[in-house]
């Protein structure tokens, strides 16, 4: 009797939690969260309700929620919209890239294409966690199993890419490189920022102590000479040493016990570390420009803060001298390395290919050329002027290496144009073949105006004006006879403008000399 | 009158100047004419059959097509035509350097058509006044002008030389809009290279290289509005110009001792390294003119270089500008240009 009473009170309740889901559901509610909130016999009404439907078959879920493990923190994701189950999926995807990725480097033998489709897919995944608001979309185990996972990542993923063999003889093109420039990329503006949370001071700490890995590959690689290394090294350490001067933003504490070291102390260090390996450079052959780059902006700031008397008044009297004999030295040896990284950057600017473009097609055509190349080549001449100008001025050129250039341009001009043209057989090259149409209306457009302008001066003698007007009054007729227009083909329109424009000035000229006299 | 020419191996010449007379009847306050420097200049002439004899050897020696006539004035000597027919009828180029007040409409058919390749006159203002001035003769400019139109009346080619100074640079470009509207086919702007009268003058006459660049800015721009030829011919040292900023002018550097020397001939057969230099390398009617080439003299001239210039990456170009200029100015083939002396403290070397 007691289980029969037992189980028509199970029923009734069943029947109530089912009644009751189902008017939740109706206002659209979430069923399954508020079966988890409020007083408890509101959460086993509507549990009796949802057992009761798990009894007919439904669950409530979407098929990935069926995952083992991982549904037990993620699938009870607060939402059950698509979004929601994206993200999701882009936990267990980056649980089981993260697991892959650590089997791949635990190898003996790393499979380089291996960890950087790895690392590759763990950073799209990283992007979508990172995204405003996806995390949040995640309950709140979910949310702690993707931050975990992002940690992770951000631990792996640059030691597990500075592991990859170089396999290029490219810098730049290099794995290790990529590490190198995201930890600088990453870490170089907290140090300068000065301002910085503990987790962005972890991942640059990851960030770096990965790049320290990249350099060296990069340096057995041959890709970085020793020196270049060393300099790298320095800096890095420079920029951890910034990042951490002052408390993390969301530090609560009182006190930090980072010593302060007075900034040009700090860049005197650094300096005399520096100074050996920036004479190697000068002295070798080979260079880095993109490793170099990531450097010389630091060094440049370490010899300014040395040169300031406000800062170097903080050293003692002992280091002053040898302060200021390291600042000039370092100041030197940087300058002549940044021309070195600039000249070698020069090559890759489209200014520089003009300029060569110029003196390629100058050296090509010779000094036995047609009009048309030399017109050509006046073209790339003005062209490779203006790009030099604009090299000089962001300062890829110097002023002394610009006219250099400029030297070289006007010898290959000056070669160029030293004969006449070939297809001129003339004496003078200036009196090249053109229709006599052709020479009068250019030379009518050029003088007309002048002659006008000299005539009102009475600057010119009334006698020479007199002179020079049958010239004119001879280039009109010449744009008048049908024979010699029909020459001008395209040019006919304009050359009959022209004339018609000429003839009333040539009259006004002709009317005031007559008033003025001939032959004052 | 044909010659044969004698074998002359691989060397060949390709212009000489003759300055086929020292008599001028201007008085240019920046002439540079050898003999007009305080130096002993030989002066004198030859007859004409013995001018035209050493002409003759000159270019029997050198190969060359190209003569530039210049003085003194050529118009004064009376034989002029013979020696312009003579270089004519040997096949060679004639340009000539005239001041133009004798280039009357009688003496123009003379030269026209075809003896004259090039007409070059000066025309140093498009004021009148500062033309004369500059001239040292009254009517100057009115007798250029005149010269140019009636050149241009009969075909000729004609260049305008303006020797830029302090005093004629405000009128620059009125002075070049002048020469196109004449129907000049170029114009040589040349800054002022003191030397002969005009290291009298350098006080009054040095422009500074500021003056002058801003002449080159409207000289570029000239050129290109009008499509107008305007050539630098004196030296312009890139250490105090950035000649690449006017890209429609042409510039040239000192070319004595390279092919495109202008040897300089004068009217006694005494050859010059060029016709701004006072040195003597010997005498056509006497000696070889390749011998004089390459004689000490002629290596020394060419070798020298300032001390200034150590160092410099154009020094094997420009040379430290003009050589004869530091020569009749300072006494020095390897002195400072006197316009680099002048303005040493603006230049910017290129180490």
């Amino acid at each position: 009797m007691p289980q029969r009473v037992m189980g028509a009170w199970l029923v009734v309740v069943g029947l109530v939690g089912l009644a009751a889901v189902g008017v939740l559901a109706l206002c659209g509610r979430d069923v399954r969260a508020a079966a988890r909130r409020g007083p408890r016999w509101k959460r086993r009404l509507l549990a009796a309700g949802l057992s009761v439907l798990a009894a007919f078959g439904w669950t409530g879920r979407s098929g990935e929620a069926r995952e083992p493990t991982a549904v037990a923190t993620v699938s009870e994701s607060k939402t059950g919209s698509a979004d929601a189950s994206e993200i999701v999926l882009a936990v267990f995807r980056m649980r089981a890239q993260l697991a892959e990725l650590e089997k791949l480097t635990a190898a003996r033998d790393v499979n380089g294409p291996a960890v950087t489709s790895t690392a590759d897919a763990i950073e799209s995944l990283v992007a979508v966690l990172r995204a405003p608001g996806n995390v949040g979309k995640l309950t709140p185990k979910g949310q702690a199993e993707a931050a975990r996972l992002l940690a992770l990542a951000r631990k792996r993923l640059p030691a597990a890419r500075a592991l990859v063999p170089v396999g290029t003889t490219d810098l730049v093109k290099s794995p290790q490189w990529q590490v190198v420039a995201d930890a600088w990329r990453f870490a170089g503006p907290l140090a300068v920022n000065g301002k910085s949370t503990s987790a962005q001071r972890k991942e640059a700490d990851a960030k770096l102590k990965a790049a320290a890995k990249a350099v060296s590959a990069l340096q057995l690689a041959g890709l970085l000479t020793s020196a270049e290394a060393g300099l790298l090294t320095v800096d890095a350490a420079r920029i951890r040493t910034e990042i951490y001067r002052n408390p993390p933003t969301d530090f609560r504490g009182t006190c930090y016990d980072m010593a302060y070291i007075p900034p040009a102390q700090a860049s005197l260090g650094r300096l005399q570390k520096q100074v050996a390996y920036l004479k190697t450079i000068v002295g070798s052959d080979k260079l880095a420009p993109a490793a170099l780059d990531k450097v010389i902006g630091s060094i440049e700031r370490d010899v300014a803060i040395l040169a300031d008397p406000k800062q170097t008044k903080r050293l003692p009297a002992a280091q002053k001298a040898g302060a200021e004999a390291l600042r000039k030295q370092v100041s030197l040896l940087a300058a002549q390395i940044k021309r070195r990284v600039l000249s070698a950057r020069l090559g890759q600017t489209a200014g520089w290919a003009t300029v060569t473009d110029a003196m390629a097609f100058g050296a090509k055509i010779g000094q036995r050329n047609t009009t048309a190349q030399r017109k050509q080549f006046t073209g790339k001449l003005t062209a490779a002027v203006a790009a030099l100008a604009a090299l000089a001025k962001a300062d890829a050129l110097t002023e002394g290496e610009s006219t250099l250039m400029s030297g070289e341009l006007q010898r290959i001009r000056t070669a160029v144009t030293r004969y006449p043209p070939t297809d001129i057989r003339v004496t003078c090259y200036k009196m090249a073949y053109n229709p006599p149409a052709k020479r009068s209306f250019e030379r009518l457009q050029k003088r007309l105006p002048l002659l006008k302008k000299l005539a009102e001066s009475g600057r010119l003698n009334t006698a020479v004006l007199a002179k020079v007007l049958p010239t004119v009054r001879a280039d009109i007729e010449t744009l008048s006879r049908e024979k010699e227009l029909a020459q001008l083909r395209k040019d006919r329109a304009l050359a009959e403008a022209v004339r018609k424009q000429a003839a009333p000035v040539l009259a006004a000229i002709e009317k005031q000399l007559a008033s003025a006299g001939a032959g004052k | 009158m044909i010659s044969p020419s004698p074998d002359r191996g691989e060397r060949r010449q390709d212009s000489f100047v003759f300055e086929v007379t020292q008599r001028c009847n201007h008085d240019c306050l920046h002439c540079y004419n050898a003999w007009k420097n305080p130096v002993d200049y030989p002066i004198g002439e030859l007859p004409t059959d013995e001018t035209l004899a050493m002409t003759g050897k000159l270019l029997d020696e050198t190969g060359a097509s190209l003569v530039s006539l210049s003085g003194g004035e050529p118009m004064l000597r009376r034989d002029i035509h013979q020696i312009i027919e003579f270089l004519v009828d040997r096949g060679v180029a004639v340009n000539l350097i005239t001041n133009g007040s004798l280039l009357d409409e009688q003496a123009i058919p003379r030269l026209a058509p075809d003896k004259i390749s090039v007409f070059e006159l000066p025309l140093l203002s498009a004021e009148r006044d500062i033309h004369d001035r500059l001239s040292g003769r009254a009517r100057a400019f009115d007798d250029v002008t005149l010269a140019v139109a009636n050149l241009k009346a009969a075909a000729q080619r004609v260049v305008c030389v303006f020797v830029a100074t302090r005093q004629n640079l405000p009128t620059w470009r009125d002075t070049a809009e002048m020469a196109i509207a004449l129907g000049a086919d170029g114009i040589m702007f040349n800054r002022f290279n003191p030397g002969g009268a005009g290291a009298r003058n350098i006080a009054a006459l040095q422009a500074a290289p500021g003056e002058l660049a801003g002449a080159l800015a409207e000289a570029n721009e000239i050129a290109e509005q009008y499509e107008f030829p305007i050539s630098c011919s004196i030296a312009m040292p890139p250490c105090l110009f950035r000649t690449e900023r006017y890209p429609q002018l042409s510039f040239g550097f000192c070319a004595a001792g390279t092919e495109r020397a202008y040897y300089t001939l004068d009217p006694l057969g005494n050859i010059r390294p060029c016709n701004h230099s006072t040195t003597i390398l010997g005498n056509i009617r006497t000696g070889s003119f390749w011998e004089m080439v390459d004689s000490p003299l002629m290596h020394q001239f060419m070798a020298a270089r300032p001390a200034f210039c150590d160092g410099c990456r154009l020094a094997d170009e420009c040379l430290g500008g003009c050589k004869a200029a530091a020569e009749v100015c300072c006494g020095d083939l390897a002195a400072c240009d006197p316009f680099l002396a002048a303005f040493k403290h603006q230049a910017v070397k290129l180490t």
